[in-house]
């Protein structure tokens, strides 16, 4: 089986995450844009978090044979730093047309401020202006009230609800994006969010259509295999493979498809591995023989 | 009023009789007061506290000091280090008056989570403490634990400064990532009818995930529950865990007076309550 991950924080995870990866059948993925577990103190420190994003994790995915895409956003966190959030809002657009950026994300709401609701808005209206997708975060707390102003605020901003997908869902806020025309976002977690099992049962109750689903791992205790123990999960309870392909490789590449960065022929595509290779003479070995095929 | 504050702290501290990092911690305070480098002397021995002044708790038995009215201190819950670094920061601001918010502002921001959380504590001790709320939300966006307990717990500066949005937020991450609110200050007073929906929605959540309920959730659902949450706090009185019943009890007795029928409820559970903590509770005013 072949795997795409809509939504991991490789920047976190070790080399050893994008071996166990491969091995598991995952030949893509996509890499939000987020915070760093505490709060930035200046704008700049974006600049090469994108930076990184676009270049150095790009470059290390390919060492492992995995296509490595990004979303570029400012996250619901760091947006309630108003005279950061505008700086960075400054330089938004031009990391928006770079090549492996396939959506506008993460974006949403976190504690549901004005701040939040200001930015996230903001990126919206980018994300209609650009026609590109944009990927939304679902807070962790008041999940169902930030999830009901998230599908207000994409009526009123006016974006296609198709170019949008509403992450982090969970048994009560999926029903409420059912009619929305929006993609469907679940992240499978060790703990909290969602699980195998739980995910299973949402798809045997709502369907797959516009069904995505991601690990979401990153710092944080979490686990980069939960999209192919997921797509297992789902051959035990009866799902056929043609299934498993539709929601864990097909749905997410067709969302993130129109932005026209990115097409499952490409992802299909067969990727060499060429361990010799440097990233600005920087290589991801450490004294091992390279790969090389 | 930081004055009376400091001369506490020290007092505590110097009950300790530990020469050495009296010792230390005067060098400390003497390198701020020359004014050289104020925040910068500031933060060079303030990183030095815990390994020099070390992590065991001031005094347990210290009654929180009211510095003023909503002025609180609560050093029974400090370490000694917290202490010493409280001195600290309290010795740049009384040194050096004019560089004020620049002392604060550099402090949350240059600070490690240790030295954050003692600023977080202490911040409402300041004359401008209001407009460090920036600072003190960005400390909010944590997830680590012993952090927002200085922020939640104890500390008057959520219940003084934050609007009900930002209270209700905070108790319900409190709640979300395990520091129990029975300790925020305030809980009670800025109950509100949207603190008890999201408490509502967030049990919905739990119980959809088959997951477990935090037992102190009842203190903030119940002010402004509606029929269908006081329903599942009478519930709770029935439940396997003693935490449970001891906050539902706890929750439902925070209506003053009591209505008969909450009364009744009490009543007829205290027959087969075998928890003294909770029977406790029951006889309490």
């Amino acid at each position: 089986m072949k795997y795409f991950d809509p939504h991991i924080h490789m920047l976190a995870r070790t080399t050893d995450d994008y071996e166990r990866m491969a091995a598991a059948g995952i030949v893509g993925v996509v890499e939000p844009a987020f915070w760093l577990g505490q709060p930035r103190t200046q704008a700049a420190s974006f600049i090469d978090y994108f930076n990184a994003l676009i270049g150095w994790e790009s470059f290390r995915a390919s060492q492992f044979g995995i296509r490595h895409y990004c979303t570029i956003g400012i996250n619901p966190k760091e947006v309630n730093n108003v005279p950061m959030a505008e700086e960075v809002m400054k330089f938004l657009p031009r990391y928006c047309a770079k090549d492996n950026v396939v959506a506008i994300g993460e974006i949403g709401y976190d504690d549901i401020t004005d701040a939040e609701e200001r930015f996230f808005a903001e990126q919206l209206l980018l994300a209609k202006e650009l026609n590109l997708p944009a990927l939304v975060h679902t807070p962790h707390r008041d999940k169902k009230t930030g999830t009901e102003r998230t599908l207000s605020l994409v009526k009123e901003v006016g974006i296609n609800p198709e170019l949008v997908l509403i992450d982090h869902l969970n048994e009560v806020t999926l029903p409420l994006v059912l009619d929305s025309g929006c993609w469907r976002g679940h992240s499978v977690y060790p703990d909290t969010k969602m699980s195998e099992t739980r995910m299973v049962a949402l798809l045997q109750q709502y369907g797959l259509e516009k069904m995505v689903v991601n690990s979401a791992a990153d710092w944080g205790k979490s686990d980069p295999l939960k999209v192919p123990k997921t797509g297992q999960a789902m051959l035990d309870s009866g799902f056929s493979e043609a299934d498993v392909e539709r929601v864990l490789f097909n749905n997410p590449i067709e969302y993130y498809a129109q932005s026209g960065r990115i097409s499952i022929e490409e992802v299909l595509a067969p990727m060499a591995i060429d361990q010799q290779m440097l990233w600005e003479d920087n290589s991801v070995l450490r004294g091992q023989t390279p790969v090389v095929q | 009023m930081i004055e009376a504050a400091y001369a506490r702290i020290q007092s505590e501290l110097q009950s300790l009789r530990n020469d050495k990092g009296m010792q230390w911690l005067l060098s400390g305070q003497d390198k701020i007061k020359a004014k050289q480098d104020v925040v910068n002397d500031l933060l060079t021995w303030s990183a030095g506290a815990r390994s020099t002044l070390g992590q065991e708790r001031l005094n347990a038995n210290a009654e929180a000091i009211s510095v003023a009215e909503n002025r609180l201190m609560p050093i029974d819950q400090w370490s000694i280090a917290d202490a010493g670094r409280a001195l600290l920061i309290l010795q740049a601001v009384m040194s050096a008056p004019e560089q004020h918010a620049l002392i604060v502002r550099s402090y949350f921001e240059q600070g490690d989570e240790s030295e954050v959380a003692i600023m977080v504590r202490i911040v409402n001790l300041f004359y401008d403490a209001e407009s460090y709320k920036f600072q003190v939300r960005e400390v909010g966006r944590t997830n680590s634990k012993p952090l927002y307990a200085a922020l939640a717990q104890y500390n008057p500066y959520p219940a003084r400064f934050y609007d009900d949005h930002e209270f209700n937020q905070l108790v319900l991450k409190a709640l979300f990532i395990g520091v129990g609110i029975a300790s925020i200050i305030g809980l009670s007073e800025r109950a509100n009818f949207e603190l008890s929906k999201m408490c509502e929605d967030y049990i919905d959540e739990r119980v959809a995930a088959g997951r477990s309920i935090p037992p102190d959730i009842w203190l903030a659902l119940e002010p402004f529950a509606s029929a269908n949450g006081l329903g599942l706090i009478h519930q709770h009185l029935q439940h396997d865990t003693p935490e449970h019943r001891y906050f539902a009890v706890k929750a439902l007795k925070q209506q003053k007076p009591l209505c008969a029928e909450r009364q009744q409820w009490l009543n007829t559970f205290r027959k087969n309550e075998k928890d003294h903590r909770i029977l406790a509770l029951l006889s309490s005013n």
